[in-house]
């Protein structure tokens, strides 16, 4: 691996690579370069799990010609799909070198920072939603009891941002969580379900589940099964699969700019 | 805390008391939410509903400043019902009987009376914490800022020594300290009365080892409180002031008051990472290096003392505090001269023996660990007082209710609180600069409940003008159902609506000198032009 970086690196094949370095006894995400190849010897790899991809698209950005090699596991290469789809990332100019992956029936031996959530108590079990449910557990509460159990879990959110500001696939310049308009500001919890429901909304046809927002989540809200449920109705309804499927995401319309102003609702013409 | 944050995960019961835990701790509000769902209980008591009250098997709001009779009056049924631990208390604790006197007188009723608490909630209470051990309880400043602070501070050790829940895995006093490194600061001596580690001033023996050790002659007199150092500035006994890293002209009581004592300073030094209120009023500001800029070590709310890194080399000219004081002291002609923050680390180890002798920077490692630590063999303690307490025995006090130094009245109907809201950090100087916090609460408000509001015909975002004995200012209303009637509530991070404008400076504890940030009164009417 840190051979196949370093020739990398040497032809020019890639600007940067991003892998990821100890630093005072933790494993962080680091981007090597032809200049400190020496360096590439600290590369590493491991059960640490950070979004490179997402780190990738702020280099872009401010860099758009720039080449960049990173390490990928299966959830890594599904994000880095997503950001091709939705113009975030420009194929030609990524490199990838494939790591082992998260543990699933299909690969038992795996190096993933997600491992299975832990087992849940037995109160949240009676009044929550056991994160290691599937959609068919969840689904078989009746609709009042569904909605109750989901209350629950919502109310504990401490507005962390943290499943946010971790996800491979958020990278809208302007965030509706943040807006006054749509979501109230400065409440603990935030004003639930609606600040779940938008980010849970926004997430159809995007989410990779990769799991990082219900990992990095403080009070285990069962986030990757919310997901699961909306990108379920893409595929039921678009037959879209997120994170493999090539085309345009059926969410992805140009047009005009969109702003938040009310606009009157223009004549079919 | 005298256990682990951990810890908290393993207890039968949590008590919160006095902490608004989602929004001011919410990593430990993490541990609390995962007790309950692996089936702790979780007991409540705030007089302002929380986020936290939502998850209560019960949640009470106690009138402001009523902690005492809440818990002379849970220890009371506990007492009655034999659910107290005899044992325990044999061996491990003295002065039982004058406490039992004492919360024998108060009883439910007259509990109610003082607290507005029901007697159903106030039984369910005590049988709670009482028969789900180990319990753990909680508080923060909602506790200590009162006239009777170490009232009740006292009473939340009566009631956890009551239960047998101190020394004990899972349970414990466990106060949150509001900063990263609170617990360090005061632990470095960083208060008038105690050198490293609390050893005291006024020992001798102590300041003969400093003395020798620092090579002068040091004063074996106490320093000054900040809430004596106010009334020295204006009565012209304290001439030059050193703030570091604290913003007083927003954090401390009566602003018209410490406005005018600063005036009377001959000189102002404050180092400080921005131009704070205080920085701004200053004769000469050193520029500090922010946290991601220095190396050295903190020990945060579990006495974990852990080592910090610098990620990045210092923006500008700024400079670790440790060096600024350096230089600073050696101009003044005492010569500091330190290679490192470990040199002083080690220096300090040196002469903390009970706590601190047995940490290393090579031993802290990833994980720091807790004192006390004495020798380089020990593992450290996660939770204190195990086989006895500092003293020998674990003293039980016997404390009466008193009332806090405003109540409403006439002139002034309504009782105020302050506090944090969870987007922004104290005086907001490091949080309102960032535009991700800044858009979750830009300006300040006063919490009022939507009855209040109605009778005067104010609606959400109206501006209100707040009366108290100190002071007047203007703020906008935020309705809500989390404060009952007739109280209000002012986060305390908006220097353009200070509430230290209203605050009072002459009430705080008499032995802590705490200010009592958290009851005060006022009077209320609709801004119009």
């Amino acid at each position: 691996m840190q051979e196949q970086v370093k020739e990398w690196l040497e032809q020019g094949k890639v600007d940067i690579f991003l892998g990821y370095k100890m630093v005072e006894g933790h494993p962080l995400p680091h981007f090597f370069t032809k200049e400190n190849l020496a360096e590439v010897n600290d590369l590493i790899t491991g059960s640490v799990r950070y979004p490179l991809e997402k780190i990738a698209t702020k280099i872009a950005a401010q860099d758009p010609d720039i080449r960049i090699g990173l390490l990928v596991r299966d959830c890594n290469q599904r994000a880095l799909n997503v950001l091709y789809v939705w113009n975030q990332l420009n194929p030609e100019n990524v490199e990838t070198i494939s790591v082992n992956c998260c543990p699933s029936k299909l690969k038992e031996h795996a190096d993933c920072s997600y491992l299975e959530p832990q087992k849940s108590g037995p109160y949240k079990k009676k009044v929550g939603v056991d994160n290691n449910m599937n959609l068919e557990e969840v689904e078989a509460y009746d609709q009042q009891e569904r909605f109750t159990r989901w209350i629950y879990e919502f109310q504990k959110c401490i507005k962390c941002y943290g499943c946010r500001n971790i996800c491979p696939v958020c990278f809208c310049k302007e965030c509706s969580l943040e807006h006054d308009d749509l979501i109230n500001t400065g409440d603990l919890p935030p004003e639930i379900p609606i600040f779940h429901l938008v980010r849970a909304v926004h997430m159809a046809g995007r989410c990779i589940d990769c799991g990082l927002c219900e990992d990095a989540c403080p009070v285990d809200i069962p986030l990757r099964l919310l997901y699961k449920k909306v990108n379920e109705i893409v595929v039921d309804v678009f037959d879209y699969q997120t994170g493999t499927s090539p085309s345009q995401s059926p969410f992805n319309i140009l047009g005009d700019k969109v702003t938040l102003e009310l606009k009157p609702i223009s004549k079919a013409a | 805390m005298t256990n682990s944050i951990a810890e908290i995960e393993e207890a039968g019961c949590i008590f919160v008391i006095g902490s608004n835990t989602t929004a001011c701790h919410p990593l430990i509000s993490r541990r609390i939410f995962r007790a309950k769902e692996k089936g702790a209980k979780l007991i409540v008591a705030d007089p302002r509903n929380i986020q936290l009250s939502r998850f209560a098997d019960v949640a009470v709001t106690h009138r402001l400043g009523s902690d005492v009779a809440l818990l002379n009056g849970m220890m009371h049924i506990i007492i009655q019902n034999g659910w107290h631990a005899k044992d325990y208390i044999a061996q491990r604790t003295e002065d039982y009987e004058a406490l039992e006197k004492v919360v024998n007188t108060y009883t439910p009723d007259r509990v109610q009376a003082i607290t507005g608490v029901d007697q159903k909630n106030l039984e369910r209470m005590a049988e709670l914490y009482a028969t789900n051990p180990p319990a753990s309880l909680l508080y923060a400043m909602g506790i200590t800022q009162h006239t009777t602070g170490v009232d009740n501070v006292k009473s939340c050790c009566n009631l956890a020594m009551l239960c047998g829940n101190v020394g004990i895995r899972g349970g414990g006093v466990n106060p949150l300290r509001g900063q990263n490194n609170v617990q360090g600061a005061c632990d470095m001596g960083g208060l008038p009365n105690v050198m490293t580690g609390y050893q005291p001033v006024a020992d001798p023996k102590v300041m003969e080892k400093f003395s020798k050790a620092w090579g002068k002659k040091l004063s074996e007199r106490p320093g000054l409180t900040i809430t004596d150092m106010i009334p020295a500035m204006l009565e012209g006994k304290l001439k030059g002031l050193y703030v570091i890293g604290e913003n007083p002209k927003l954090s401390d009581p009566d602003w018209n008051h410490l406005n005018h004592a600063l005036k009377e300073l001959d000189f102002l030094v404050v180092q400080e990472l921005f131009l704070s209120e205080t920085a701004q009023a200053a004769d000469v500001v050193f520029s500090a290096a922010s946290v991601a800029e220095k190396e050295g070590t903190i020990t945060n709310t579990e006495r974990r003392c852990m080592r910090m890194r610098k990620a990045i080399e210092p923006i500008g000219n700024t400079l670790s505090d440790w060096e600024i004081i350096c230089k600073f002291s050696t101009a003044m002609g005492y010569e500091m001269k330190y290679e490192n923050p470990e040199e002083i680390f080690n220096e300090m180890r040196s002469l903390t023996p009970k706590s601190y002798a047995g940490m290393t920077y090579e031993r802290l490692g990833l994980d720091g660990l807790q004192w006390p630590c004495p020798d380089t063999n020990h593992p450290g303690t996660p939770y204190l007082h195990k086989d006895q307490f500092t003293r020998g025995k674990g003293k039980f006090h016997d404390i009466e209710y008193k009332d806090p130094a405003e109540m409403p009245d006439k002139e002034y109907p309504y009782f105020l609180t302050t506090g944090r809201m969870f987007a922004h950090f104290h005086t907001g100087t490091m949080t309102r600069v960032s535009p991700h916090l800044d858009v979750e609460q830009t300006t300040g408000y006063v919490s009022i409940n939507p009855k209040d509001a109605a009778a005067l015909e104010a609606k959400e975002g109206d501006v209100l003008i707040l009366t108290s004995r100190r002071g007047q200012i203007e703020v906008p209303a935020k309705l809500t159902n989390s404060v009952a009637p007739g109280l209000l509530f002012l986060p305390i991070h908006f220097g353009e609506s200070p509430t230290n404008v209203l605050t009072n400076a002459e009430a705080f504890d008499p032995l802590a000198k705490i200010p009592e940030f958290k009851v005060s009164t006022v009077n209320i009417r609709k801004f119009s032009e």
